[in-house]
């Protein structure tokens, strides 16, 4: 499996036009390929993806870190936005495939293929949980203009599971800590969950105010302006959420 | 929750203009959103710098930012949700006929 497309970013110019201190962010915007890089950064959402690309080159509950970066390098071909050089099983480099690029199409028929390969159903939750974080990342800086960075050199060390013993099969295709919902999807392996948790607190609304409606976050659009960028997020993914 | 959000804010708001965007949604820097979202999401190269350059035009560069942050949270989230078959909430069955999508078999 081999893709072509890559980032049309890079090539910095000299040229810059705006700098700008805003509170605890710096705002600069520099040419790039003739567009715009955009350069004003927020630090709790560097620091996030800091820590999640460092747990993802990590062993994990059921993969080792080698296995992880190849997860995600192969999130990242699947949607054009770079080129595989490792390999993976084939029902792995499909799974992969299949959550970063048209994960609407997922059905149960997937999970118990993948149990009757002789896989376990958490080693799903953590392929899953990989992908869906360095896609989120690469949107981001996808969005921005910027360059992806570069996958981390994985941790070396085997995978240790670590799982939460009140999993079971709720309503979902997966086990759950209680009901599957959102914020429920990962509870059966809590380094993803916690992993992913530390992303959505950087991007989105905090957890302390997220069923407030009425009060606002106090951060750069208003509430139903972020609810708007979500729900049109969702509708594109086909995605009910 | 933007129904809600808005609503519990005295906002006025379109929904439906979620699904149909030449429709205003009647939030400030509506158009712009939406317009800098479907780049992002459609991985669309051509459009995103112009979409972005729209958006930090009109709103700034935080909401440039912040909006990237918002997308990147859901295009993180829906593929977490799909891919585990998450059930849809009965109670957003409503909003999909209103919006013109019917919630497939496989999440309900």
């Amino acid at each position: 499996m081999k893709y072509s497309r890559s980032l049309r970013c890079g090539s910095l110019t000299a040229r810059s036009w705006i700098v700008n201190n805003v509170e605890d962010s710096l705002v600069t915007h520099v040419a790039i390929n003739g567009a715009s890089m955009h350069t004003h950064t927020l630090p709790a959402v560097e620091s996030a993806i800091s820590a999640a690309l460092a747990a993802i080159a990590s062993p994990g509950s059921f993969f080792t870190g080698a296995e992880r970066i190849a997860f995600a390098e192969h999130a990242r071909a699947a949607r054009g936005l770079g080129e595989v050089t490792s390999s993976l099983p084939p029902i792995l480099a499909e799974a992969v495939a299949r959550v970063a690029a048209d994960a609407k199409s997922s059905r149960l028929a997937h999970v118990e293929a993948w149990e009757a390969d002789g896989r376990e159903v958490l080693a799903y939750i953590e392929l899953v949980s990989v992908v869906a974080q360095i896609t989120g990342i690469d949107s981001y800086r996808f969005a921005l203009g910027h360059e992806l960075e570069p996958l981390p050199a994985p941790v070396p060390g085997g995978p240790v599971p670590i799982v939460d013993a009140d999993a079971a099969k709720m309503n979902a295709w997966v086990p759950t800590v209680g009901v599957a919902l959102a914020p429920t999807a990962l509870t059966a392996l809590p380094n993803e969950k916690a992993a992913k948790k530390t992303l959505a607190s950087a991007w989105y609304i905090p957890d302390n105010v997220i069923h407030k409606y009425g009060e606002e976050p106090g951060l750069e659009l208003s509430r139903p302006q972020m609810e708007l960028v979500a729900a049109r997020t969702s509708w594109l993914n086909e995605c009910f959420f | 929750m933007l129904r809600e959000s808005a609503k519990a804010q005295n906002q006025p708001v379109n929904i439906v203009a979620l699904t149909k965007p030449p429709l205003d949604a009647l939030l400030p820097l509506g158009n712009e959103l939406i317009a800098f979202v479907d780049a992002i999401s459609l991985v669309d190269f051509d459009e995103l710098p112009v979409a972005r350059e729209r958006l930090l035009a009109a709103g700034g560069p935080g909401a440039v930012t912040r909006a990237a942050a918002v997308c990147a949270d859901f295009e993180c989230t829906n593929r977490v949700v799909d891919a585990i078959g998450v059930p849809v909430n009965k109670k957003f069955y409503d909003i999909g006929d209103e919006l013109g999508v019917t919630v497939p078999d496989h999440l309900r």
